[in-house]
């Protein structure tokens, strides 16, 4: 299991798979068996985060010499500055994002690929 | 060509929470911590990570900085193989916008830089509308995929479909 974070049983990831596939109606019909289930994820009880905060600490520290930290002033995605890129709003800077990602289908070049590609969807097991 | 290493496309969601949690890693929101979590163990399960051309495009317009280029040097960039645009409108036809048939029309159809891949195993969103849909829809998918590649040669006609997962998922399944 990866470090920092609390282990969950396979059995319960299996049922989040499980529901996943389920239809809209079939989550309104489980959500009227399990009305605990309407509560939003509680993240901060899987991970820890003052490890995760150190591990950063530590690897910006192995490129901080070479590069500078991002600060305020500094422009940043939607032409505006770091401080005001993080001064909006979560779905503001969504919004950003998805323009910045205007891409259309037709304008990607496609590139070859080798007859011996391996292919990693062919591979793996469901879990 | 056989890779014993676990390949994975973090889409645009994944990239914004994790690039975002590097510029303040005291003050992690709840998805910023999940998505750095999920990044976190990808390095150390030396699992592929990769990231669209187009979003690797963006960020490099920003890798002079330490937290974008703490990022870039851990991901490898998808580009569209051969058909992916096929595959991308026939996605569309299935109810995914534009974005989703970008994201999952690689993840079946994108390569490497040598292009030595085809696709990947999982690919990884904080969508959940497009996580459900790909759930719903996924017996159509692969039918539809099956037809598209009945006739194609190798590697294209052994495309598949990937897994698509919310990080915290993902990152369990790494266990």
């Amino acid at each position: 299991m990866a470090q920092g974070v609390v282990q969950i049983p396979h059995r319960v990831v299996q049922v989040a798979r499980l529901i996943r596939g389920l239809s809209p109606e079939e989550r309104e019909q489980l959500k009227a068996l399990v009305p605990e289930l309407q509560r939003p994820p509680e993240a901060k009880l899987l991970i820890d985060q003052g490890g995760l905060r150190d591990y950063i600490q530590q690897e910006l520290a192995k490129v901080g010499g070479e590069y500078p930290p991002l600060t305020e002033a500094d422009p940043f995605l939607g032409g505006l500055t770091v401080g005001e890129y993080f001064a909006l709003s979560d779905e503001e800077r969504e919004r950003i994002w998805n323009k910045e990602h205007a891409m259309e289908i037709e304008d990607f070049e496609e590139r070859d690929v080798k007859p011996t590609a391996y292919v990693p969807a062919r591979q793996k097991r469901r879990p | 060509m056989l890779s014993p290493l676990p390949t994975y496309l973090l889409d645009k969601s994944v990239v914004r929470r994790i690039v975002e949690g590097l510029t303040h890693p005291d003050r992690l929101t709840d998805e910023e911590a999940m998505a750095i979590a999920f990044w976190r163990a990808l390095r150390e399960s030396k699992s592929r990570m990769f990231i669209s051309a187009e979003t690797a495009n963006i960020m490099k317009r920003f890798s002079t900085w330490r937290e974008v280029r703490l990022f870039l040097g851990t991901v490898e960039t998808m580009r569209a193989g051969k058909y992916f645009k096929r595959w991308a409108r026939r996605l569309q036809e299935h109810s995914f916008t534009m974005e989703d048939a970008k994201v999952l029309g690689l993840a079946t159809y994108g390569t490497d830089a040598a292009g030595e891949i085809l696709g990947v195993g999982v690919m990884v969103t904080f969508d959940r509308p497009l996580i459900n849909n790909y759930e719903a829809q996924r017996p159509a998918l692969e039918r539809r995929l099956q037809a598209m590649t009945a006739q194609l040669s190798p590697p294209f006609r052994d495309a598949g479909l990937p897994e698509v997962m919310h990080p915290i998922e993902a990152l369990f399944l790494l266990g």
